[in-house]
């Protein structure tokens, strides 16, 4: 932002420069021989790539985040280890922990019983996916899927993991991956945001989830996301006061956005062009959104398939099914959130919840945009801040057990938008606790998600205050091997 | 033609004399922004030159066919001509290779010939009358002009742009034999070294173009010792800092990449052995992982379709972009374009009209949900070169697609949502690249559906999903009020989002099924009840029951008193949580709506007032959160009197205590009074001491939580 400000002071220099000198062409031709891009406007910085198209072609237009924030235990959806099942109650061997650190929670544990999943697992599909019995619906789209079971992270708490693995780094303020890509791809539908948020409450132990997850960080605030909230009225205050109609609405920003232009005019703020940029998209939302979140008109087929909860604002079930509107409406990002997946302890009464809460709608989701013809342009990923331990939080009953957070493997699934589907991608010791194949850090997630967007992650870069930012930072490698 | 001589001479000396100059001071010369057109002229009028160096040679090889007089007369006035138009071609190529700041090899090889020809062909207006000197300099000016239009063209079109065609260049695969020097560690140091250490170049006496003059080293002996890290030179120059004089490679010159280092580094410490490759080394050695990252970015080929027309105007693109069209360039190397345009509302005709600008590169266009009719699809078949048509949820009918068909390379089709009948089965065969069509939510069936893949084996039908012969559970009905302490007066209803659906429910507690009262008109309350409620729904399985549970305000005490105090965390707001009328939810136990003992009991007193009412009953609510060692309470007493200090005890209730595991609830107790004609009121709930053996806690002290009593 402050380059836009440096431009605006030029911008002034040259006005004097061209008022105040009599000379008039003459000298603007002196300048130009001494300065030659002094008449050509703005030089952008040499390494940045032009905004508002991709850097190759890819597959995928938009993504669908279906954040399960919390964590979900991998070895109970997707990571099967019988070996813990029949180690259970034994204590984990140091050789296997190593040097990880533990949390707060487990720390002061002098013993760490292993145990396996008490829900049984089978292999789906043509490509024989492991699927636990708590997920029977994703279970039936194994082959359009995509499971990758090494993710790793370095964060071992949920806020520093949740805003590592959506902004790329651990503390806040960097910009959302959403606003990253609307950044640089720019908003395909330009009467919506192009970076939404959902948030959903599963019955599980729920974490929060805050703004900053949803940030522009230092790029426009016309990037930051926009959260929809669970009510009827799914974007607040959008509607005319009593007694204005459409036409005085547009006269009255019409004239707003002159009064603002002369304040840009004399201070060359950038946030005053977001403003303006923002009161018209505002106007055009007033009928771009009712036509959107409008669920009425729906087959009663698709709210069978999302299952009846997506008739209830603010449930998982409907923000899948406004997701998929959003997304086929043009939205560049859907990320939706659903908390509740920190199972400590009391595991196995809380994760049945969690996954009959996700289970069919985000099944459901995929199936919706196959039968569109648009799951090759949308991509979506289904998973977590990091995984749970293979071994007990706190004493192991008979029939319950908890798992607190693990950040050296964990399972997600993405689906569509150019990746391989039918396939498992990568290996965890038969423990569960260490990755012996084709690890995926999460700065290698973020590189895969932009090049299957088309973006070159290291081309995409924003300049601010003196340093250049990327999503990955200086990491991050394409996991090419799930790219199809 | 002796004046025209000179004037041109002169003029040719004159920008000769300028080249000169700026090339002598090409590293201060910028070229100001009025002058690049001049420089972009470059391409357009080189070929003059090239053409009339050409036609010189020409001339001159048939001289003794033409008669003298003529021969000089017209030589005379192509070799002017050629001189003027060479030496302004390679000023504006001087400007135009300052403007891009192209410094490569290629190009000073292109820059450095040019020049030579403008001067050669200035040299023979001087030597036009020594035939000897003449022919030489004329096909040595014509042999350099050959060679600097073709290096000219492999600046612009490649170097391989000739070739290409004969040599169809594959793309070195790697594979694990590869030796690891030749394959990856040589190209490195061609890239990030040999610019300056080659065989014509060596800066410190150095040369890396070959392996055997690797070895010979430069200066200061051999670049590297094999397995010695610490003695090998070129580690030695590379870890120096940047602004070291010695540092490699220089300051302003391309740096080797963290990878690239570490894998050169890698294979010095592994021995430096130019033939291992990677099938000779161990999958977790460091050179493996390194060498075997630098192959799959080696053989990763970036697999987009290749077209073969034009790219459209940038600015035409730009104009194309409005806040309901977004027209978008897949890819700054590839010329097609996918076209979106949303909003039903918004759309007009010229949205799709306009796209006639651009009708050879649009490749994807998505009309989804506008009010598209068959009439539009004439100028949708426009687009030649459409692969991927969006028409879901339009308005089209199967008479669209004889004239879609048109679009020859159509490959992907969606209908979905659209009246479409399967009488398309009749026109699918125009369509020679169709390869997928999306018929989900149409007036197709499955039987159809057959019928099209026989006929059409290519082609994927996609039906989706129709939920017929599956169970699914309906959602459960909600209230239309969250209160849960209600007036006599409040009306509450039954509602659910669903249409067509049927409410039933009970209030007697027993489970509403199919033949239980179907909700009509809204209830009235006038003591606390239970009402359970159920949704069905035809093809659907009911839902689950809900159960309300309504408490109606009673008799409001005039004062509660704590006896005994909660604990700290769940202190509520004091005696008053009690007589609030708002009840607490047992999932949220640490809201301010609840009281909570464990280490005593509760135990709570009330005082009704001078000239209390007739109490016929007192309510109590009590909280259930077993995970939370929430439990009933072992007993409940209720004391009563006149004097606050002597009350007698009423009435001893024992709740039902849980057996197993069950959800979160709130329930109630009530606790009928005979002769309830007292002022004073205590309420006692004792907590369990000794959780059984099925909980999870067992053996340790229960919680009792409380959030409201009421009087009747």
């Amino acid at each position: 932002m402050e380059k836009e400000f440096l431009e605006n002071k030029l911008n002034v220099n040259r006005r004097h420069f061209l008022g105040k000198m009599a000379m008039g062409v003459g000298s603007a031709a002196l300048g130009s021989l001494l300065l030659p891009n002094l008449l050509k406007g703005t030089g952008g910085a040499g390494d940045e790539l032009p905004l508002g198209i991709k850097h190759f072609a890819s597959k995928a237009k938009r993504v669908i985040m279906l954040f399960q924030n919390g964590a979900p235990s991998q070895l109970e959806s997707f990571d099967y280890k019988p070996t813990l099942n029949k180690m259970y109650g034994q204590d984990l061997p140091a050789s296997i922990r190593g040097d990880q650190r533990l949390t707060g929670m487990t720390a002061d544990q002098d013993k760490f019983p292993l145990v396996g999943s008490k829900f049984g697992f089978n292999q789906y599909g043509k490509s024989g996916t492991w699927v636990s019995d708590l997920f029977p619906n994703i279970a039936k789209i194994t082959d359009d899927i995509c499971v990758v079971k090494t993710m790793h992270t370095e964060a071992i708490n949920h806020d520093p993991a949740l805003t590592f693995i959506q902004t790329g780094s651990q503390q806040g303020n960097r910009p959302s991956m959403g606003a990253w890509l609307s950044y640089g791809l720019g908003s395909e539908n330009k009467n919506l945001p192009s970076f939404c948020v959902l948030l959903s409450r599963g019955r599980g132990n729920g974490q929060g989830v805050y703004s900053k997850l949803w940030t522009n960080g230092f790029l426009d605030s016309n990037h930051q996301g926009v959260q929809f909230s669970a009510s009827e009225d799914p974007v607040l205050y959008l509607n005319n006061p009593d007694g204005i109609d459409m036409q005085s609405r547009k006269k009255m920003l019409d004239h707003l956005a002159s009064l603002n232009e002369m304040g840009y005019q004399e201070f060359g703020d950038p946030e005053i062009h977001a403003k303006i940029q923002q009161y018209e998209m505002a106007y055009r939302m007033q009928t771009a959104v009712p036509e959107i979140t409008d669920i009425s008109k729906e087959p009663d087929r698709i709210i069978k398939m999302y299952g009846a909860d997506s008739m209830q604002p603010g449930t998982y079930a409907s923000n899948c099914l406004l997701a998929r509107k959003l997304s086929e409406g043009g939205v560049r990002f859907v990320q939706l959130y659903h908390q509740g997946w920190d199972q400590h302890g009391n595991l196995v009464g809380e994760m049945p919840k969690q996954a009959e809460d996700v289970d069919r709608a985000s099944a459901a989701l995929i199936t919706d945009l196959k039968q569109r013809g648009l799951l090759d342009e949308t991509l979506v990923i289904w998973g977590g801040e990091f995984g749970r331990t293979n071994y007990c939080q706190g004493k192991l009953t008979d029939g319950n057990y908890g798992r607190d957070h693990h950040p050296r493997c964990y399972s997600i699934w993405m689906a569509g938008g150019g990746v391989k589907a039918g396939m498992s991608y990568g290996e965890t010791d038969e423990f569960g606790y260490n990755i012996v194949k084709d690890p995926v850090h999460v700065h290698d997630l973020q590189a895969t998600i932009m090049h299957l967007m088309g973006m070159d992650h290291e081309k995409l870069i924003y300049k601010y205050q003196g340093r250049r930012f990327r999503l990955t930072d200086v990491h991050g490698k394409v996991v090419k091997d799930i790219v199809a | 033609m002796e004046k025209i001589e000179r004037i041109v001479s002169n003029i040719v000396f004159f920008l000769l004399c300028l080249l000169a100059i700026l090339l002598v001071f090409e590293q201060y010369v910028q070229i100001p922004f009025w002058l690049q057109p001049i420089g972009r002229m470059h391409p357009l009028l080189l070929h003059f030159p090239i053409g009339f160096v050409v036609l010189l040679v020409l001339i001159n090889l048939f001289r003794k066919q033409l008669d003298e007089a003529s021969y000089e007369k017209v030589n005379k006035f192509l070799l002017l001509l050629t001189a003027l138009t060479t030496t302004l071609s390679a000023l504006m190529g001087f400007f135009l290779s300052r403007e891009d700041g192209n410094t490569s090899d290629l190009m000073s090889l292109h820059k450095w010939i040019g020049v030579a020809v403008s001067y050669i062909m200035y040299a023979l207006i001087l030597t036009y009358n020594k035939k000897k000197v003449y022919q030489i300099l004329l096909y040595t000016g014509f042999f350099s002009i050959v060679f600097a239009g073709h290096f000219g063209a492999g600046l612009t079109h490649g170097m391989n742009f000739l070739m290409e065609p004969i040599l169809k260049t594959q793309k070195a695969a790697f594979d694990e034999n590869s030796p690891i020097f030749t394959s990856f560690v040589k190209p490195i140091l061609k890239a990030k070294c040999e610019s300056c250490h080659n065989e014509q170049k060596h800066k410190g006496k150095l040369d890396m173009s070959t392996l055997e003059k690797i070895h010979e080293g430069g200066e200061n002996g051999p670049i590297w010792i094999a397995g010695d890290l610490e003695q090998s030179e070129l580690v030695k120059k590379v870890l120096l800092p940047l602004d070291d004089e010695k540092h490699m490679p220089p300051q302003g010159k391309a740096q080797l990449t963290v990878n690239e280092f570490d894998l050169i580094k890698k294979w010095i410490e592994k021995g430096a052995d130019e033939l291992i490759s990677l099938s000779q080394l161990s999958k977790d050695d460091t050179l493996y992982m390194l060498a075997k990252n630098k192959m799959e970015e080696l053989n990763y080929v970036e697999e987009a379709p290749e077209y073969a027309f034009s790219f459209a105007d940038e600015d035409l693109i730009a104009s194309l972009n409005n806040p309901y069209r977004t027209v978008a360039q897949q890819s700054p190397k590839s010329p097609a374009i996918d076209v979106d345009i949303y909003g039903r509302q918004a759309f007009q005709l010229d949205y799709l009209t306009e796209l006639k600008k651009i009708k050879i590169q649009v490749v994807s266009l998505n009309l989804a949900y506008l009010p598209i009719q068959d009439d539009a699809i004439g100028i949708i078949s426009e687009l030649i070169n459409l692969e991927k048509l969006n028409l879901n949820f339009t308005e089209v009918t199967e008479k669209s697609l004889p004239i879609l068909s048109a679009c020859t390379n159509l490959r992907s089709l969606s209908l979905s949502g659209t009246k479409i009948t399967s009488d398309i089965s009749n026109t699918l065969g125009n369509f020679e690249n169709l390869r997928e069509v999306y018929l989900w939510n149409t007036s197709i069936s499955q039987d159809d559906i057959k019928t099209l893949e026989a006929g059409y084996p290519k082609i994927r039908f996609e039906l989706g999903y129709d939920g017929a012969g599956e169970e699914s559970r309906i959602n459960a009905p909600t209230l239309s009020t969250n209160k849960t302490v209600i007036s006599k007066e409040d009306k509450i209803s039954l509602e659910h989002k669903l249409k067509s659906i049927d409410i039933r429910y009970t209030l007697d507690g027993s489970e509403p099924d199919s033949v239980s009262a179907l909700f009509k008109e809204p209830f009235q309350f006038d003591s606390y009840s239970t009402l359970k409620a159920k949704a069905f729904k035809e093809g659907w399985l009911p839902s689950e029951t809900r159960t309300y549970s309504f408490y109606v305000k009673g008799i409001t005490p005039k004062k509660a008193t704590l006896i005994n105090n909660p604990a700290k965390k769940y202190s509520g707001t004091g005696a008053k949580t009690l007589i609030d009328n708002v009840k607490g939810e047992a999932d949220n136990v640490a809201s301010k709506s609840w009281l909570g003992y464990r280490e005593n009991s509760f135990s709570a007193s009330f005082d009704l007032g001078e000239s209390a009412p007739k109490i016929s009953k007192v309510v109590m609510s009590y909280g259930i959160n077993i995970q939370q060692y929430i439990m009933a309470p072992t007993s409940i007493e209720l004391w009563g009197g006149n004097d606050e200090n002597d009350l007698v005890l009423l009435k001893k209730s024992i709740p039902e205590q849980d057996s197993k595991f069950s959800p979160n609830e709130v329930r109630a107790l009530s606790i009928p009074v005979r002769n309830g004609l007292f002022r004073y009121y205590k309420v006692v709930a004792h907590p369990l001491r000794v959780l059984p053996e099925w909980h999870p806690g067992k053996g340790d002290k229960g919680w009792v939580f409380v959030d409201e009593l009421f009087f009747y």
